[in-house]
């Protein structure tokens, strides 16, 4: 089977789903089979994460996350959390040739020769996702195989996840088109602003409006949460709950987080909170990918993890962040300067502020918990605004009791 | 567990105890571990000459991966003493990689992640090996995490050899990722790394890098712009 071949057969059937797909020839036949205002790249590992933010947030449109099997390997541990959350409007197609197919053919027709991933070897992309517990999963080797299973997913509650093995081959005289470039990123927010499924106001292409307060069809209702009381320096449900206050009252109502000891009751709240989506991952920087494919599909969401996770993030607080503009409040535990007792914990003064600075994504530290709502409101409207991440370092003092 | 005890993890203590613990039991080099200066300086000894593997393409005409400039960049890294190469495939950096696993002198990985790829060289270091990590510069971008606690804090170190460059030839947008997350990283990381121009540079640059990863225990990272890899 070749895959642009397929890509014709999937132009026929995807109506209007939105398509994240992935680098390489693989993002270049899907632009050019199948063109639309809905395409969304993503750069490997990304497309899994940023197409579950967006499923999440456009929870009646059918969402394509669409790769190659070197880019499905590179973020297999979203598979876990996509098939967690069990959004059923998620199709899944991994093109698997079994190579890093894209790289040995840059600037040429020929192939440099054959580098196998690992689905060339022993790895079954299928079993990992059946495993990972998505509700359906199957492998194809024809075009006929290929239709009929994109019917099925079509056809019945996701999230499905189809492998279709094809050809090494690149599409014949495969036009050099870019991708990730700016343009493509406006003209897909532009595409769901047009079609009502998000508010011009979020798209960030008209000033003011977001100013005003969210509208809220309820009142806020904060999850009550007990802890035992003991003595000694321990994190403080008083002021996670100050902090998660500010969050929903700033207009906060997707979280995503990996769970750590300093802002485990912030997380705990998120979690057990019906009136918000929450999402608990696997890695921080398929948390971020999440949290911003959410924003570019309407959803204001924040990222909550411990300061270590921050460096896995450059990647997408580059590409993501800087070059589509997809944006997300972040809160992290732990500072650079103040109250670190462990060693363990050094990460946080090289990887945080350092960072950040470099990225020249803003930053801040809250040094008093009674400042929570006011900054926490005017970084969300930064977010909105600029379109861009804005960070929030919480010291173990604004989190925990002495 | 009960009554367990608030022991630290992670220490600098802990990675010399190991280091220590590997070379009281023979199985690392003392001069590997960084306990004793100057030897490293040292060709390796070596049981067998090196031999580069033969690798074939068809040729074309117009810019693309020059595999004459592939062999002298992967004839220095081995004549430096590399014997261990994990990588994640890119088209720039391809034939440097195919080399790489064609190659059965040397141990080497392809990874599914770049900040895989990096931690499985650093424990490649750690055991003895001398290690190289070659990718795309996106890669770089999921790797600070591990270049700042396996690196700054347990001292393990690797060659690193990134493709593209922050201002010499990008001609992609997507490749824009290369000029936020490259230069300004290991800057704020305060990670050791330079730009290849020439490749007639390769043997000089890629020994004395190498010198350095071994010599101080922490990476150094090499930028390989795409007009040092690829015919025009």
């Amino acid at each position: 089977m070749n895959r642009w071949e397929a890509i014709e057969i999937f132009n026929q059937l995807r109506q209007d789903a939105i398509v994240v797909h992935g680098t390489g020839g693989m993002g270049i036949e899907i632009n050019t089979k199948s063109p639309s205002d809905l395409n969304i790249y993503a750069p490997m590992p990304y497309p899994t994460p940023v197409g579950l933010g967006m499923a999440l947030a456009l929870p009646n449109r059918r969402v394509v996350i669409t790769e190659g099997d070197g880019s499905a390997l590179s973020g297999i541990s979203g598979l876990a959390t996509i098939a967690n959350m069990a959004p059923t409007n998620v199709i899944h197609i991994v093109w698997d040739n079994g190579a890093w197919m894209s790289p040995g053919t840059m600037g040429t027709r020929s192939h440099y020769g054959p580098m196998p991933t690992a689905s060339g070897g022993r790895t079954d992309l299928e079993g990992f996702a059946k495993a990972a517990g998505y509700a359906h999963t199957t492998t194809v080797t024809t075009l006929k195989e290929f239709e009929a299973a994109l019917r099925a997913a079509i056809a019945t509650n996701g999230p499905s996840y189809l492998v279709a093995k094809i050809g090494r081959k690149l599409m014949p005289d495969l036009p050099a088109k870019p991708l990730g470039t700016v343009e493509q990123a406006i003209r897909f927010r532009r595409g769901l602003m047009e079609r009502g499924w998000i508010s011009s106001s979020h798209a960030g292409v008209s000033q003011g409006k977001w100013l005003a307060p969210v509208d809220r069809s309820e009142p806020i209702v904060i999850p009550k949460i007990e802890a035992e009381t003991e003595s000694g320096p321990r994190p403080s449900v008083e002021k996670a709950r100050i902090i998660y206050s500010s969050l929903r009252e700033a207009g906060i109502d997707f979280f995503v987080y990996l769970p750590d000891s300093a802002n485990y009751f912030i997380q705990r709240m998120a979690a057990e909170d019906p009136q918000v989506t929450s999402v608990s991952i696997t890695r921080e920087d398929e948390g971020l990918a999440i949290a911003m494919g959410a924003f570019m599909a309407g959803r204001n969401p924040v990222l909550i993890l411990e300061a270590s996770g921050l460096g896995l993030c450059p990647l997408a607080l580059a590409t993501l962040a800087h070059e589509q503009r997809m944006a997300t409040l972040i809160l992290y535990g732990h500072n650079f300067a103040l109250g670190e007792v462990r060693d363990v914990h050094a990460c946080t003064r090289w990887v945080a502020d350092p960072i950040l600075d470099a990225l020249r994504i803003p930053n801040l530290v809250l040094m008093d918990v009674k400042d929570a709502p006011l900054l926490i409101k005017q970084a969300w409207r930064s977010v909105r605004g600029q379109m861009c991440p804005v960070a929030v370092c919480l010291p173990l003092h604004v989190l925990w009791d002495e | 567990m009960p009554g367990v005890t608030t022991k630290q993890v992670g220490t600098v203590e802990e990675a010399i105890n190991f280091r220590r613990a590997l070379i009281k039991r023979n199985w690392v080099g003392a001069a590997h571990a960084g306990v004793s200066q100057g030897k490293w300086l040292a060709p390796e000894a070596r049981s067998s000459p090196v031999i580069i593997p033969n690798v074939q393409i068809e040729s074309e005409l117009g810019p693309r991966p020059s595999l004459e400039k592939a062999r002298i960049i992967y004839s220095s890294l081995r004549e430096a003493g590399i014997d261990f190469a994990a990588y994640v495939p890119d088209s720039a950096n391809y034939l440097i990689q195919r080399f790489a696993r064609e190659d059965s002198q040397i141990i080497s990985v392809a990874a599914t992640r770049e900040d895989d790829a990096l931690a499985m060289a650093m424990g490649g270091f750690m055991g003895g090996r001398n290690p190289v990590v070659i990718m795309e510069a996106s890669g770089l971008g999921l790797c600070s995490l591990a270049l700042s606690i396996l690196s700054h804090e347990q001292r393990l170190g690797a060659l690193i050899l990134y493709s593209h460059n922050f201002a010499l030839g990008e001609v992609r947008s997507s490749h824009a990722c290369t000029r936020w997350i490259a230069d300004p990283l290991f800057d704020a990381l305060m990670i050791p790394h330079m730009t290849l121009t020439d490749i007639k540079d390769a043997p000089l640059m890629i020994k004395q890098a190498w010198r350095t990863v071994r010599g101080q225990m922490c990476p150094v990272a090499i930028s390989l712009p795409l007009d040092v890899i690829w015919d025009e």
